[in-house]
């Protein structure tokens, strides 16, 4: 209802949900109190920026649901999944890995304290982006090729994720580039909070680390 | 005759000592700019560098790629970008005898981002890779719709001409703000940076659009520096020494528009170069075009280069790339407030 800024109150109202679940960052307080003011039950939870955190997420929305079982079903999965990958390329070393969130001309990377970070870590990747103490940090080009990826996953849709691809040809001895090592990834995989984020985690380990090299 | 027309200069400042400083100034910012960016490459080991990969041809070392790929394209981006916007804006504010005049008043940046805005939410953001395209037809198109809703009283009058421009620029920026909440924020992520203006995106290939551009229509805006000296006479003066007023004008909103235009396809939409430059120029050399203009294509490049690099270097070991618009348009307008307070205290 609404967009991510304003929320349209009177629609919410009107509709009277179940459940109102409110982000503790991208909302107001207001929307929050006035929400529940009206008799709604509503319940701020923070945006999880670990893979373990969503899990927890899911089962503590699980909670809030009814449907504890499911809930802890896919959270453990999750968790497993997890495990399984950290474990599969322990052994392999790490890839020093960029992902780019957007098309440029500034790129746009996750860093340490992110979702997008914390996945990156657990499919044995080392982001190159390290820790700026910002969440999302901007970098220019020069800071990327000189970093030398091996690997970089380039998270637009559609011709300007392509675009960007083809782009980075410009630089034909950064590793990533020499060895092809340039993939697309949908941002909807890693980037939104669904269970999709297991199609993106494997995705992503298997690109740093093929089958050939897992001992 | 025409000697006559030169006009006063108010300043003191000799006009040789003014130029040995202003290049002297240009060169030393670009050489800092040249050693300036996330990778450290020492001031020495340039020389050494360039030279190297003159010989291999091309260079693939990466300190060599990042000078000659990266960071020289956008040094002399930002050169061109500053120098054609203020020069458009000397010609505007020349035409229409108004300080206030820029680019961007006359409707410039709104055309062109409604443009663009609107290919978004007809093609999606695809749209965006055609952004320079859209951007130029849009500015062009913008001054060229003020032109012509002007011109149907007749002759062209400057009162007139900026109201509609200025209304042309409200019409857009409440169409696309219209545009962003029918198609919701998320598609249009590109398009407000690139309205914030930024020459991340200045490779070679930006060069040589700009380059031919700006340097032909900067030479023919130089041409018409007798007729804008004649004009800042009044029309009927101007039109006594036998210069045709309407005739002028429209060439130099062409000229002025299509420097813009190009400008804006290149870096998105950038403020008040177009503004503050000309107007501090005005205050050193005087107002004789013939020496206002390249002092315009020198100064707006110095200040533009200063503006993207602060905005390229100050914070990027935090992970912050500043859109160089709002570089201009805080230091710009500072500037410009300061200039203002001065002159009233006196």
């Amino acid at each position: 209802m609404g967009d991510l800024r304003e929320a349209d109150l009177e629609e919410i109202v009107r509709l009277r949900p179940n459940l109102i679940l409110i982000s503790k960052t991208g909302n107001r307080k207001a929307v929050a109190e006035a929400l529940a003011k009206v008799g709604l039950n509503v319940k701020t939870m923070e945006r999880p920026n670990t893979v373990a955190g969503y899990a927890d997420f899911i089962r503590e929305l699980g909670l809030l649901t009814g449907r504890e079982a499911r809930a802890r079903e896919l959270s453990e999965k999750i968790r497993k999944e997890a495990a399984r990958l950290q474990a599969r390329t322990a052994a392999d070393g790490r890839v020093r890995t960029f992902v780019q969130l957007d098309a440029g001309p500034v790129l746009y990377s996750a860093g340490a304290g992110t979702l997008v970070g914390d996945l990156l870590d657990i499919c044995g990747g080392e982001n190159i982006v390290g820790d700026r103490g910002r969440a999302y940090p901007a970098l220019e080009v020069e800071e990327v090729i000189a970093a030398a990826p091996e690997v970089i996953v380039v998270c637009v849709m559609g011709r300007r994720g392509e675009a960007a691809v083809r782009d980075w040809a410009r630089f034909p001895w950064v590793p990533a580039v020499a060895a092809g090592r340039i993939h697309l990834l949908d941002p909807d995989l890693i980037c939104r909070l669904s269970p999709s984020l297991l199609q993106g985690m494997e995705q992503i380990s298997k690109w740093l680390h093929p089958e050939e090299s897992v001992p | 005759m025409k000697k006559d027309l030169r006009l006063e200069r108010k300043a003191g400042l000799s006009r040789r000592l003014f130029w040995f400083l202003l290049l002297l100034a240009t060169l030393g910012l670009a050489g800092a700019a040249l050693v300036l960016g996330s990778v450290s490459i020492p001031l020495g080991r340039i020389p050494e560098i360039l030279l190297r990969s003159g010989a291999e041809q091309g260079g693939n070392s990466p300190e060599a790629v990042i000078l000659l790929q990266l960071r020289l394209p956008r040094i002399i981006a930002a050169f061109l970008v500053g120098g054609a916007l203020s020069v458009a804006g000397t010609l505007f504010q020349g035409l229409f005898r108004n300080p206030l005049v820029e680019p961007y008043t006359l409707g410039v940046s709104g055309g062109a981002t409604v443009l663009i805005g609107l290919g978004i939410l007809i093609f999606g953001p695809d749209v965006l890779l055609l952004a320079p395209l859209l951007g130029f037809l849009g500015a062009v198109g913008a001054v060229s719709l003020a032109v012509i809703l002007t011109g149907r009283s007749g002759r062209l009058g400057v009162e007139r001409l900026l109201l509609i421009g200025v209304m042309i620029s409200f019409v857009c920026s409440a169409a696309l703000v219209g545009l962003v909440s029918v198609a919701g924020l998320d598609r249009f992520r590109g398009l407000l940076y690139w309205t914030m203006g930024s020459l991340a995106g200045a490779d070679p290939a930006a060069v040589a659009i700009l380059l031919p551009v700006v340097g032909v229509s900067f030479a023919l805006a130089l041409g018409r520096a007798w007729a804008l000296n004649a004009l800042a006479l009044g029309e009927e003066n101007a039109a006594g020494l036998g210069y045709d007023p309407e005739r002028e004008k429209r060439l130099i909103i062409l000229l002025g528009s299509l420097l813009a235009g190009v400008s804006v396809a290149v870096a998105g939409v950038i403020g008040f170069v177009g503004l503050l430059v000309p107007h501090l120029l005005r205050r050193l050399v005087g107002g004789d075009h013939r020496v206002l203009l390249p002092a315009a294509l020198v100064g707006g490049g110095f200040f533009l280069l200063a503006c993207d690099t602060l905005a390229r270097t100050a914070f990027s070991a935090q992970g912050i790339q500043f859109p160089v618009g709002a570089v201009t348009g805080l230091l710009g307008g500072v500037i410009f407030i300061a200039l203002l307070s001065a002159r009233r205290a006196r």
